[in-house]
């Protein structure tokens, strides 16, 4: 869905990051160090950059400076406040400290590629759902969702291939004060299995959840 | 109150007392003496005075005729004489007064007559004016005549009113220049001492740089000078301690830097696999991304600890066989070299070396282990040792990439990689210099780098034989 160029020059946090995010569905392309994801961001086009702060060549500090027009997630070990000031203050949509948990980091991406509007229409296998309007269709036609269901599913698209706890589920589609049973999720899974025939995809992971594979 | 303003206070009191005290002792001789040099005059004048009348009374007794008429007309010539140098005289007998007339109807007292001895003198104050009073017998007849002489000492009074006046005058005169000479003096003199204050007032705000700058050799000069020495000794520890704690900040930020990578990693690829829809493939090579990031850390826990325990504890040296040392190295290298396809040529002029064998064999496996990661893909790496009596000197020579002047100054900072994507990658802690620094200095030696840039690196490494204090 979206193109996101990752520099960081630790090699296997990038590749930790390109492989989340093409767990939800995003392209990530791996940069070493400065000077080459500079190269490669001149090159291509890209959606959204996460930025490392401590990087050979050109540090991120720099390097969003000449990151134009694109929204730059800082993601770094530095997390001294003034860090994250400097990082925000030099024009960083977010800025993410190192260890970070995989649903904080998709969550904070979506936050961004929602504001430049990137994806209206998310398709699921013969889902279409579209994000504007709050309508989804299973083969071309309308199923009808109540609010709840619709919001489940959302956060079931949005984070893909992740499994999701109930508390998980509950905070993300009800809300933070919502003081419903984790019963409710399993209620409301049900339902979305039957009118979307989603009976395979939502998979049941024992002790952790549901996970929507696709 | 301040130390010259005591000085000075202290010093115009005692100065003020003592002149004064002084000046009043010579005064009250002088005066003494000029009252003894005018008695002695009084008396003189007096003798004379009786003398005279004395001739003049026996001459009228023998032509009989001492009458008291007689007797008036003789004194009234002496009377005469005297009021002109402002002296009285008076005369009378041992009932009553005979000259002056104004007194004649006058009894004398008892008291008077019989006071009388031959002679007396008394100096008397009347209406704030001395006179000086010489009694005596005038003659002794069938009667007895007593007289009186009374000289005012208004002259001398004047005289000495004048010089107190005149006393006071100068005496005020001098207090006050030296008041005004002895301020500007002590102000000048505590000038020093002022700058010094200011210097110590500076330094307790905190301000390091302060410093005076003492002229002469006087006790204040030489203050200034200690001042000055210890301004500097502080400056040079607080520096010192600064630097310390920058360099403590710095490494305690690496070291949470250098945690958080593997650990972010761990978790990440836990995570992943635990909520992932992960093919089994992928999860095995996560897990094997999960065993080589433990292990860095693992990697990293004993460097610290090696250099924590170099801190704490002294080490054991002994001699030992520069042929063992190598052939560990060798095998400890053996796969590397392979891996790098980098040749290690060991050779030594001496057999034996001093040193504690185990920090040796880290500190020659980190240059080596270096010196084969600055290689690269092919490349020579050769040690040689060599040594006299007291010294031994160990070569670490390859022919890498080197370095620039700007790496080689922080090669020996914890953490610092020269080249830090690759030597993340290859799970290096950036702290094998930090060690060789430490074992190096563990045997009191000293550890230099050469490099240049495409052609290689050389470290040598010096240090004594023996302790120093063995």
């Amino acid at each position: 869905m979206a193109k996101i160029l990752i520099i960081e020059d630790d090699r296997h946090i990038s590749d930790l990051i390109r492989r989340n995010l093409s767990l939800v569905g995003h392209d990530g392309c791996c940069c070493y160090d400065g000077q080459e994801g500079l190269c490669t961001f001149k090159k291509e086009h890209f959606d959204l950059v996460l930025l490392d702060v401590m990087l050979p060549e050109i540090s991120g500090f720099d390097l969003i400076k000449l990151v134009e027009d694109t929204p730059v997630i800082f993601v770094t070990a530095k997390g001294q406040l003034e860090d994250k000031l400097n990082g925000l203050s030099l024009g960083a949509e977010d800025y993410i400290v190192k260890p970070f948990e995989m649903l904080e980091l998709i969550a904070r991406v979506n936050v961004v590629l929602r504001r430049i509007q990137k994806e209206e229409i998310i398709s699921v296998g013969r889902i279409r759902v579209d994000v504007k309007k709050r309508n989804v269709t299973l083969d071309g036609k309308e199923i009808v969702l109540a609010p709840q269901e619709y919001n489940l599913l959302e956060v079931f698209i949005r984070n893909r291939n992740i499994a999701l706890s109930r508390e998980k589920l509950l905070e993300a589609a009800w809300g933070y004060d919502y003081e419903g049973e984790t019963k409710t999720v399993d209620v409301h899974v049900q339902r979305l299995r039957k009118k979307l025939g989603l009976e395979k995809e939502i998979k049941t992971i024992t002790k952790l959840g549901y996970r929507l594979e696709g | 109150m301040k130390l010259w303003q005591k000085i000075y206070l202290i010093t115009i009191a005692i100065f003020v007392v003592l002149l004064d005290c002084g000046i009043y002792l010579v005064f009250q001789m002088t005066y003494n003496k000029d009252i003894i040099l005018e008695q002695q005059q009084a008396e003189t004048e007096f003798y004379m005075l009786t003398e005279g009348i004395y001739r003049n009374f026996t001459e009228l007794e023998k032509k009989d005729r001492l009458k008291l008429s007689q007797m008036k007309s003789v004194l009234e010539v002496y009377e005469n004489y005297y009021t002109k140098q402002k002296i009285a005289l008076t005369v009378w007998d041992s009932k009553s007064y005979i000259y002056p007339e104004r007194l004649e109807q006058e009894k004398v007292s008892e008291q008077a007559a019989g006071e009388v001895d031959e002679y007396q003198m008394v100096i008397s104050t009347e209406n704030g004016v001395k006179q000086m009073q010489v009694e005596g017998i005038l003659y002794e007849g069938e009667e007895i005549y007593y007289i009186r002489y009374e000289k005012p000492l208004t002259k001398l009074q004047d005289t000495w009113g004048t010089l107190e006046k005149q006393y006071i005058i100068i005496s005020v005169a001098f207090s006050l220049g030296l008041a005004v000479l002895l301020f500007f003096v002590l102000r000048r003199m505590m000038h020093p001492i002022r700058l010094l204050t200011k210097a110590v007032d500076d330094m307790a705000g905190g301000n390091l740089d302060s410093r005076v700058y003492p002229k002469g050799t006087d006790d204040i000069a030489t203050l200034g000078e200690h001042f000055n020495e210890m301004a500097e000794h502080i400056q040079m520890d607080m520096l010192h301690i600064q630097g310390e704690a920058k360099a403590k900040q710095q490494f305690a930020d690496n070291f949470a830097h250098e945690l958080k990578s593997p650990l972010t990693s761990i978790y990440g690829y836990a995570e992943y696999v635990e909520k992932g829809n992960v093919p089994y493939d992928e999860m095995l090579e996560c897990m094997g991304i999960i065993m080589e990031e433990s292990d860095r850390l693992l990697h990293l826990s004993y460097t610290l600890l090696d250099m924590a325990k170099l801190r704490t504890y002294s080490i054991e040296k002994k001699k030992i066989a520069v042929a063992g040392l190598f052939s560990v190295l060798q095998k400890q290298t053996q796969k590397h070299c392979r891996d790098a396809g980098v040749q290690l040529l060991c050779h030594s002029q001496v057999e034996d070396l001093y040193g504690n064998e185990l920090l040796l064999q880290s500190l020659l496996f980190n240059l080596v282990s270096n010196s084969i990661f600055a290689c690269g893909d092919t490349g020579t790496v050769s040690i040689t040792v060599t040594g006299t009596e007291t010294e031994t000197k160990i070569c670490v020579q390859d022919n890498g990439c080197g370095m620039t002047k700007e790496q080689m100054d922080r090669i020996t900072e914890p953490f610092y990689r020269a080249d830090r994507a690759r030597g993340r990658k290859e799970g290096r802690s950036g702290l094998g210099l930090s060690l060789c620094q430490q074992i190096v200095q563990e045997h009191e030696g000293t550890m230099t780098f050469f490099s240049e840039t495409g052609k290689g690196t050389t470290v040598v490494v010096q240090f004594c034989n023996r302790s120093v204090s063995g």
